[in-house]
């Protein structure tokens, strides 16, 4: 359940990390252009920007100057020096910057020194100031850099040079007004969100849905292969039915594939009573004497837990993992042999050779139908006694087929060497076959690889016993 | 499992808070505009244009006669004396008597004021006809008018002109009471004109270097006086300098000296004994000027004249010497 929460929450962040990635490229993206306006403030017919304001954004600005129709505007460039002195005395509207990114501050363009005269003059000069007859025209002047004029709307652009350039736009001619400015910088777009979200939402969304897939998994097998919590049986009943299905599916489609859910899934074992039972068997069919019967032999519980790479935290016995996939491969011989020289492999494996008792095989095999799980633990305990040596060279023809051939032949011969003869006919029983044992071995890799990815993510089958 | 949720549910939270802060945080822009720097006003380039469009007035009224179009581009003693140079050319029906205002130039002295008048100087090329190389004064009344040609002398030939301040600096004008200087150029150019009047006599001829104008007038006059002689009509040569009211247009030199360019206006007199002697025009120009007058015993013929000097700083042994002129006959009469 948690473990559910958990993926879609992951899933869900990590849409929303790509989406969001995407976003602040696309929808989200700022513009190219940062374009402001500077509307005047009534006064005069000029406006004029402050030094550096054309440079705000970027050295490149496009001015756009509106008056209203039909009447004519002035844009020129020019140092600031040249351009209030060019004002003078008359009244102006300063751009003194960004009021926001789409607006420009204007402020009343402060006249050089004409503050003392004004207080003497105060009426005529505001009389002189609110409306000039006429608005005069900058065009044509020596001092401008640059310059253009035209009806209604001219625009002019700039890029900026070392000094102190303004731009001077006035209104021109009878009833003149101060003209709307609008300045546009193009503005270097970078969209640092993207890959960082697209990635790392990538990433969520894959955890996310690996832990979805695990989630399954375990309450597949939770939910067969015990009954204790509450929490996983009442889950368990509205999802089994699915779920069988899939194995079902899975169990009667292909021996290699009808193997995982063998491994994977002995919870068909561990709870006959639900139909899981009944997708099993058509599974086993495919491989008929050898895995069945070594899994039926044993409880169901220790099985399971061995499947699922239990059998390392049990006991301590991890080797014997292998052993029983292993099993399968003697698949002529009886079933009941192959499993003994699986489990008995194992422990030689861990203990080494050191004892070559050989003579106690014969009568040892017999006796290990249980090697499975709870089994193997109990073994070790036997394996430094003579009898659990002599065990191991049986077992090792069997395992030979399988991955560790060349040692296992070697151990194998010694164990021949040194046994007694007695061992001899067991050995031979499990050598002759050779096929069955690349079979065997297909099935374990997948229960295998699960058990290495679920210790990975941390999603070990103790969730579903906790 | 629940510590990896709250976890994960932190981070996403950080993501999105971080790109959604990220996005409304940026900061707007201020102005950062460069400190000024001390820099002519007047751009090397825009110097430029402003002798194109003062070059093509110039030329194009020198074709089409049109005196009344020169006001555009030029101003005070230059447009005076150019409508002179016209007319005189004109009556001459040649163009001698025109001054070469092509404006190929060689150096320019530009401003470095803010306030308004502007003057900038330059100095031409020599020009084709070999002549010497002219100084022109440009000046800029306020910062509504255009740049327009205020003066302009003929260099002597040989001078060596003063050392300027690179024009990408600009040269700072000097007021005409400057105290800086030797003489303050208003006062430098009255003394001139006392010493063009009266040569060596003045009690201002120790200030300044013998020069080619003075020397002109000596040569000038003496030879004007042995002509009439000749004819044992007891001839007498006078000139009379005195600066016209238009002020003076100085610039700091690189030694802290000053190039002075003024204008004055100068009228030299012949006179003969007054029975049986009669004189006329002494030249082509003022002979064209002269048209169908009676002559009499008298030529007076008004000049416009422009003097360009050097005035030293005040604490320099050197003289105050004259770099150039323009001497232009305006009119004649009988007297």
């Amino acid at each position: 359940m948690v473990q559910r929460i958990l993926a879609t929450l992951l899933i869900l962040a990590g849409l929303g990390g790509i989406g969001y990635g995407v976003a602040t490229a696309t929808v989200l993206r700022e513009s190219d252009t940062v374009v402001a306006t500077a509307t005047p403030s009534g006064d005069g017919t000029m406006v004029v920007t402050e030094p550096g304001v054309l440079g705000l954004v970027d050295d490149q600005v496009t001015v756009r100057a509106t008056v209203p129709e039909g009447q004519k505007v002035t844009l020129a460039l020019g140092s600031d020096v040249d351009v209030l002195g060019w004002v003078g005395d008359d009244p102006y509207d300063s751009v003194t910057g960004l009021s926001s990114w789409e607006t420009l501050s204007v402020a009343p363009g402060t006249a050089p020194a004409t503050e003392e005269g004004a207080a003497d003059g105060e009426e005529t000069a505001d009389a002189s100031a609110e409306k000039p007859a006429s608005g005069p025209d900058p065009a044509g002047s020596d001092m401008w850099i640059s310059e253009v004029s035209g009806e209604t709307t001219v625009s002019l652009r700039w890029t900026e040079e070392p000094g102190r350039v303004v731009l001077l736009a006035a209104g021109v001619g009878k009833d003149a007004e101060a003209p709307t400015l609008e300045l546009t910088w193009p503005r270097p777009v970078t969209t640092p969100y993207l890959w960082p979200g697209v990635l790392g939402g990538g990433l969520l969304l894959i955890i996310g849905v690996f832990i979805a897939i695990g989630a399954r998994r375990n309450k597949n097998r939770g939910s067969k292969g015990r009954t204790p919590s509450a929490v996983r049986t009442r889950q368990p009943d509205s999802e089994l039915p699915r779920r069988d299905a899939v194995f079902g599916v899975d169990g009667d489609q292909s021996g290699p594939s009808g193997h995982e859910p063998g491994g994977g899934l002995p919870p068909a074992l561990g709870d006959p009573v639900e139909g899981g039972t009944a997708v099993f068997p058509p599974a086993s069919p495919v491989l008929p004497g050898r895995g069945q019967a070594a899994r039926n032999a044993p409880e169901p519980e220790p099985d399971q837990s061995r499947s699922w790479g239990a059998p390392a935290p049990f006991g301590g016995a991890a080797p014997i993992t292998p052993p029983p996939a292993a099993e399968p491969a003697p698949g002529p011989a009886p079933a009941p042999v192959a499993a003994p020289a699986a489990s008995i492999r194992g422990i030689r494996r861990r203990r080494g050779q050191g004892s070559g008792a050989a003579p106690a095989d014969p009568t040892q095999p017999p006796a290990q139908p249980t090697p499975f799980g709870g089994a193997a633990p109990a073994r070790a305990p036997m394996a430094p006694e003579a009898p659990a040596p002599a065990q191991a060279a049986p077992a090792a023809p069997a395992a030979s087929d399988k991955p560790m051939t060349r040692r296992e032949m070697r151990m194998r011969d010694q164990a021949q060497r040194r046994a007694a003869t007695g061992a001899m006919p067991t050995v031979p029983a499990s050598e002759p076959e050779p096929e069955p044992a690349p079979e065997a071995e297909q099935p374990q890799t997948p229960s295998s690889r699960a058990a290495a990815w679920r210790q990975t993510w941390g999603v070990t089958g103790n969730d579903g016993g906790n | 499992m629940k510590r990896s949720t709250t976890r994960t549910t932190a981070v996403v939270a950080t993501v999105l808070a971080t790109g959604l802060l990220a996005g409304c945080a940026e900061e707007l822009p201020t102005p950062k505009p460069e400190a000024p720097v001390a820099a002519a006003v007047v751009t090397q380039s825009q110097e430029r244009e402003i002798l194109d469009k003062v070059a093509e007035v110039v030329g194009k009224v020198e074709k089409t006669k049109d005196a009344d179009k020169l006001a555009a581009r030029l101003d005070g003693p230059a447009l005076s004396i150019r409508e002179t140079q016209l007319k005189v050319a004109d009556a001459r029906g040649d163009k001698e008597p025109l001054t070469d205002l092509s404006m190929e130039m060689q150096q320019v002295i530009l401003p470095s004021d803010q306030e308004w008048p502007r003057s900038s100087f330059a100095i031409t090329v020599q020009p084709k006809d070999l002549t010497t190389p002219v100084l022109m004064a440009f000046n800029q009344a306020t910062a509504r008018d255009q740049y327009k040609l205020w003066g302009w002398v003929r260099l002597l030939p040989g001078v060596t002109m003063p050392q300027f301040a690179e024009a990408d600096l600009g040269s700072p004008a000097v007021p005409e009471d400057d105290e800086s200087l030797k003489v303050t150029p208003k006062d430098a150019i009255k003394q001139y004109a006392s010493v063009l009047t009266v040569d060596k006599k003045s009690k201002y001829a120790d200030n300044f270097a013998d020069d080619d104008l003075r020397q002109f007038f000596r040569d000038y006059g003496k030879l004007q006086v042995e002509a009439i002689n000749k004819e044992e009509c007891d001839g007498s040569f006078k000139v009379e300098y005195e600066p016209t009211k238009d002020s003076v247009r100085a610039v700091r030199t690189a030694d802290g000296g000053a190039l002075v360019v003024a204008s004055m206006v100068s009228q030299e007199t012949i006179t003969a004994k007054e029975e049986g002697c009669e004189i006329g025009p002494p030249t082509k120009t003022t002979k064209a000027l002269w048209g169908d007058a009676d002559v009499s015993n008298v030529v007076e013929v008004n000049y416009k004249d422009m003097v360009a000097m050097y005035v030293p700083p005040k604490d320099s042994k050197d003289e105050i010497s004259l770099v150039g002129y323009e001497h232009v006959p305006s009119s004649v009469s009988n007297g």
